[in-house]
């Protein structure tokens, strides 16, 4: 029951990406790319392996869509790898387990915090690998800077609309 | 001997991180250094479809500019037929077999796919080699050029636009015919070009056109590039470098003309 909500929620969130945020573009320049929530909000009940694997197969998903192979895989792999890092920001101040993080009961600032220090980590990494080149820095820092917001600005309405729908339904 | 084992498990981890990634670097190096489909790529064809199936819900939007821009290019034709036939006719002297003068051939098709912001941009088309798209031929939009075909299966074909950094053409300012390299820079963004290696002493006036040039191979000469907007000295100080105003607009870009040029063999065979 657990993995059909993951399969769902990995489907809705490739064909979004692909079908919808692919064509939004902030100041006709910067993409943003929605779909990392999935990797944001995968359960920690999922040992690390199976994180990494996920990752794998979402960035590998879109990077079908999208003509770039294993674009979207290395930033997604690398973020899966990275992410238990940020979990400090969520199990602050309370005696919570880092391997049980219920993320609908986590504090939405601290969430915030989390979810911003994801997406930087992944889009800094997309930007470098698709340029390649330590010659356009100035450029790889400014679509990261600005998709990483736009990017932001996506997830917070989405916490926003889960705040809600956890307040409404106890 | 726990702590191994708790050490080993770790690096269990790592290991499979560094597989995984090191198998996305792969195909990233791979497809940068081959243009081809190595691995998987948008011309496939179930994503072709389901790409296109998805730009038909777009493409009504765009449906009256497009029109438009579709009435102005017939009227521009048709301007160039007036003046052929004028020029059959004055040299009434001569036979012109007619079969023979034909040397380029565009072949209509729609970009169902395409991105312009990123770095490394790509356009999908809905003709492939079925239609006779072949790599290599050049693509005009109704605005000026476009890309380069780069792959081609039956029924899709992929082509490299000019805001792509692996495509360098040539181009030429149109009234005093001095030729240089076209290129994209990140900085530009989508809608600027630069023209570079201009001999420093050519006169060169903001809003000249910048046209396509015979010598790409690819095109036919006189296709608008864009309009120059400024212009710098290149660092070694004997070369102009034209930033220019690209007359197409990739973020609109629907009807695309893929150019044939049934000479290009017989020139490859002088032009080694």
């Amino acid at each position: 029951m657990k993995y059909a909500a993951i399969i769902a929620r990995f489907i809705l969130l490739v064909f979004l990406q692909v079908l919808v945020f692919n064509r939004f573009l902030f100041l006709g320049y910067f993409n943003p790319y929605v779909y990392i929530l999935f990797l944001i909000y995968l359960p920690t009940t999922i040992p690390r392996w199976g994180t990494l694997l996920w990752a794998f197969g979402l960035g590998l998903a879109v990077d079908l869509f999208e003509n770039s192979a294993g674009l979207h895989a290395a930033a997604s792999v690398f973020l899966a790898y990275l992410r238990p890092v940020f979990f400090g920001y969520l199990t602050r101040g309370t005696e919570q387990d880092r391997s049980a993080i219920n993320f609908r009961k986590v504090a939405p600032f601290a969430l915030g915090v989390y979810a911003l220090s994801c997406i930087f980590i992944h889009h800094l990494l997309l930007f470098l690998l698709e340029s390649f080149q330590w010659a356009e820095w100035k450029s790889i820092f400014k679509r990261t800077f600005f998709s990483t917001l736009f990017t932001f600005v996506f997830v917070l309405l989405f916490q926003l609309w889960n705040f809600r729908r956890n307040r409404t339904i106890p | 001997m726990r702590y191994l084992l708790f050490l080993l498990r770790r690096s269990r981890i790592f290991f499979l991180f560094l597989l995984l990634e090191g198998l996305a670097l792969a195909m990233i190096i791979n497809q940068r250094s081959y243009q081809r489909a190595v691995f998987i790529n948008s011309t496939q064809r179930h994503l072709g479809e389901l790409l296109e199936a998805t730009d038909q819900l777009t493409r009504y939007l765009h449906l009256r500019e497009e029109n438009e821009v579709l009435a102005r290019q017939n009227a521009r034709l048709q301007a160039l037929l007036a003046r052929a036939q004028y020029f059959q006719v004055a040299r009434g002297d001569t036979t012109v077999d007619s079969t023979h003068q034909q040397r380029f051939v565009s072949i209509p098709a729609r970009v169902i796919n395409s991105s312009y912001s990123k770095r490394n941009n790509f356009l999908t088309l809905n003709q492939g080699s079925q239609a006779g798209i072949k790599k290599g031929m050049g693509v005009t939009g109704p605005h000026g050029v476009v890309g380069v075909i780069n792959r081609v299966s039956p029924h899709f074909a992929s082509a490299i636009p000019i805001i792509n950094p692996n495509l360098s053409l040539t181009g030429k300012i149109a009234n005093s015919q001095y030729f240089g390299v076209l290129q994209c820079a990140p900085e530009l963004g989508h809608r600027q070009l630069y023209l570079s290696d201009i001999p420093r002493y050519a006169r060169v006036d903001s809003g000249d056109a910048v046209i396509t040039d015979s010598r790409s191979l690819i095109f036919p000469e006189g296709i608008p590039v864009g309009t120059v907007l400024d212009k710098t000295l290149q660092s070694d100080q004997n070369f102009l470098q034209l930033t220019l105003q690209m007359s197409t607009d990739f973020a609109r870009l629907e009807h695309v003309f893929v150019i044939q040029d049934k000479l290009s063999r017989e020139l490859d065979t002088l032009q080694p």
